[in-house]
């Protein structure tokens, strides 16, 4: 297949994903050829409805079955670059339930180590990046947390991105290729399904319901608009990076705050607060790396970013 | 109270399930295989930890239990990500999850045996256990992914979790491939140990019984989190070549060869354990000692 010299085939594992549709779309602006690595491809795409491009070929593989990886090996050793989005995310990472301590590992650590085994011998691979998560972290012991805060993960989900991230080091130190393991907050923006924040403030107003805070909303976490996070993954696929990476809002916003957002949005939304079923946690992650080695900053402001995320819904309510 | 050591048929396994023993622990070993020298009163429960369900049917043949030691592990250096490194999820993180998860009622403690390997290359020393984790081995990824996964699982259960940070191990019983019993049976067969490169590295070799010490005073003591088990004393390779030929007679001198070793200088405080385990280590010396002792009665 004719190849463009500038660019080259990125296989995008979790292609189907929030994220991953973004990173797609991201990477095809830039020309690049890309093919979704998923188990199932055939997914119907959540953001169809913004015009997103599809990836330019699928693939079709369950990464933690290690024999299915290996008869897929003549087309893993066709990419330039990998990109790893792939991965189980419990709907309640703290929840730390029996059955998400064996399908993390599975999905994500056991996948990690076929992923990287089926591409050890490749000659045409550049880079492997990989979407981790803050909760490799745990308990911040200061703010904002930057790459070098102790990692002390308090969830199974954590504990997983995290041996997947020191396999990766692994990985790269021994074939000396670019990598990079990105530890992203939670994703938000057109397609978000998952039950974070936003999205359940999103989808409280399709309700006609109140967004309901626990606590007083003084809370502050991190996001990181999906746009933005996959501008960045693009960025480093030919910029030498850093091996660890956090992205985030730089700043963190208040529960109260993301409510309030919305609340400006829609006309007539209620702010209800309910008792705080948690301790106070306050999570902001530092962004100064990212800034300096990727020159790097989020673009889309909060209200930006629900604007397009509450358009998004809208629209695929009238649809449905 | 009973605890199940899995594991206790190997080089560690057999002097923690010793000492155990000793302090009138009711003991079963849960391997694989079973020593060909039962300690009196050891029970062995055969299990193979990569069959479906192995862990989860041993934790349910041990029946109620106190506390739990892992020990079992395939000892590695491999740098790289091969078939072994799905081989030691399986062993050091899916099978003592499943063991724990099975085990019913829940125990009191749950001791995991881990390795300094944690730790990767030293950033400063010595290394203690808030220094960073950045494994450069797979088995030492297993190693850590193990430790939080046991971590939080326990920390959920309720199960007081220690984790055992081992450092080199050396003493009666072990291998002869490993560099000091096979120094040891060089220097008494008048061939000399020869290091590779000029021996200066400096490193850190624990004693096996303090090893079980330590695994006693974890289940003893009300004590959690992770710990450095090692000699705290740094030595070099040469130290240890020049010791072991002094032991065994003055025979042969320690040769150096010109060679550049790969090396990487390793030294682990144990002054935690010191103090919330009344771990002691052994010096060097006395510990080589003894290792030669048991030696000397089979060569």
């Amino acid at each position: 297949m004719a190849r463009s010299s500038e660019t080259g085939v990125v296989g995008v594992t979790g292609a189907t994903g929030h994220l991953g549709q973004w990173v797609i779309s991201e990477l095809t602006k830039r020309g690049y050829e890309t093919v979704s690595i998923s188990r199932t491809p055939t997914k119907i795409r959540t953001i169809e409805s913004l015009g997103f491009p599809s990836a330019t070929r699928t693939l079709a593989l369950d990464l933690s079955d290690w024999n299915k990886v290996q008869q897929a090996s003549p087309q893993l050793l066709e990419l330039d670059y990998v990109l790893h989005l792939a991965g189980y995310i419990p709907d309640d990472t703290n929840k730390n339930v029996e059955f998400d301590a064996a399908k993390t590992l599975k999905q994500n650590v056991t996948s990690m180590v076929h992923l990287l085994r089926s591409v050890r011998s490749s000659k045409r691979l550049k880079a492997v990046l990989f979407a981790s998560s803050f909760e490799v972290y745990g308990t911040p012991r200061q703010l904002p947390v930057d790459e070098d805060h102790p990692t002390e993960p308090l969830s199974y989900y954590g504990a997983s991105k995290l041996a997947c991230e020191k396999y990766l080091s692994i990985f790269g130190n021994e074939t000396g290729l670019r990598h990079c393991s990105f530890r992203l907050p939670a994703v938000y923006g057109p397609g978000d399904q998952l039950n974070r924040a936003i999205g359940n403030f999103i989808r409280a107003t399709t309700r006609k319901e109140p967004l309901a805070i626990y606590g007083d909303g003084s809370d502050r976490r991190d996001l990181v608009y999906a746009g933005d996070a996959a501008r960045a993954l693009a960025d480093c696929l030919e910029t030498p990076v850093p091996t660890v990476l956090n992205l985030g809002s730089g700043t963190g916003y208040s529960i109260l705050e993301m409510a309030q957002a919305v609340q400006s949005l829609l006309d007539g939304t209620e702010i209800v607060m309910a008792e705080r079923k948690k301790p106070k946690l306050d999570y902001v992650l530092s962004i100064e790396r990212a800034k300096q080695e990727l020159n790097w900053s989020p673009e889309v402001s909060l209200e930006q970013g629900i604007k397009a995320q509450l358009q998004w819904h809208s629209r695929r309510e009238t649809e449905t | 109270m009973k605890v199940a050591v899995v594991g206790g048929t190997g080089f560690v396994g057999r002097h923690v399930v010793r000492r155990l023993l000793e302090k009138t622990f009711e003991v079963v070993n849960i391997d694989k295989l079973s020593s060909e020298q039962l300690y009196p009163g050891e029970q062995v429960l055969l299990c193979d930890l990569h069959a479906d369900d192995g862990a989860a049917r041993a934790a349910r043949d041990a029946g109620e239990i106190g506390g739990a030691v892992w020990l079992a592990a395939t000892i590695r250096q491999v740098t790289s990500i091969d078939d072994s490194a799905e081989d030691d999820l399986v062993t050091m993180v899916e099978a003592p999850l499943a063991f724990l998860t099975a085990l019913s009622p829940q125990p009191k403690v749950f001791v995991y045996i881990s390795s300094i390997q944690v730790y990767g290359k030293p950033v400063t020393l010595p290394v203690d256990e808030t220094h960073p984790t950045d494994p450069f081995t797979a088995y030492g990824v297993a190693k850590l992914c193990a430790e939080h996964y046991l971590r939080i699982a326990c920390d959920k259960a309720g199960v007081r979790f220690v984790s055992l940070r081992l450092a080199f191990v050396y003493g009666p019983g072990q291998h002869f491939s490993n560099v000091i019993p096979k120094f040891l049976t060089e220097a008494a067969k008048h061939q000399s140990p020869i290091i590779k490169g000029d021996g200066k590295e400096i490193r850190d070799d624990v004693y096996v019984e303090d090893v079980a010490d330590a695994v006693a005073s974890a289940i003893e003591m009300d004590c959690s989190g992770t710990f450095n088990i090692s000699s705290g004393q740094p030595h070099t390779l040469l130290t240890v070549a020049n010791e072991i030929c002094a032991l065994t007679g003055n025979l042969v001198q320690p040769v150096v060869t010109p060679e550049k070793s790969d090396w990487v200088d390793r030294w682990y405080t144990v002054a935690k354990a010191e103090k919330q385990l009344n771990f002691k280590a052994t010096p060097l010396e006395q510990g080589l000692r003894k290792t030669w002792q048991d030696l000397a009665k089979q060569v």
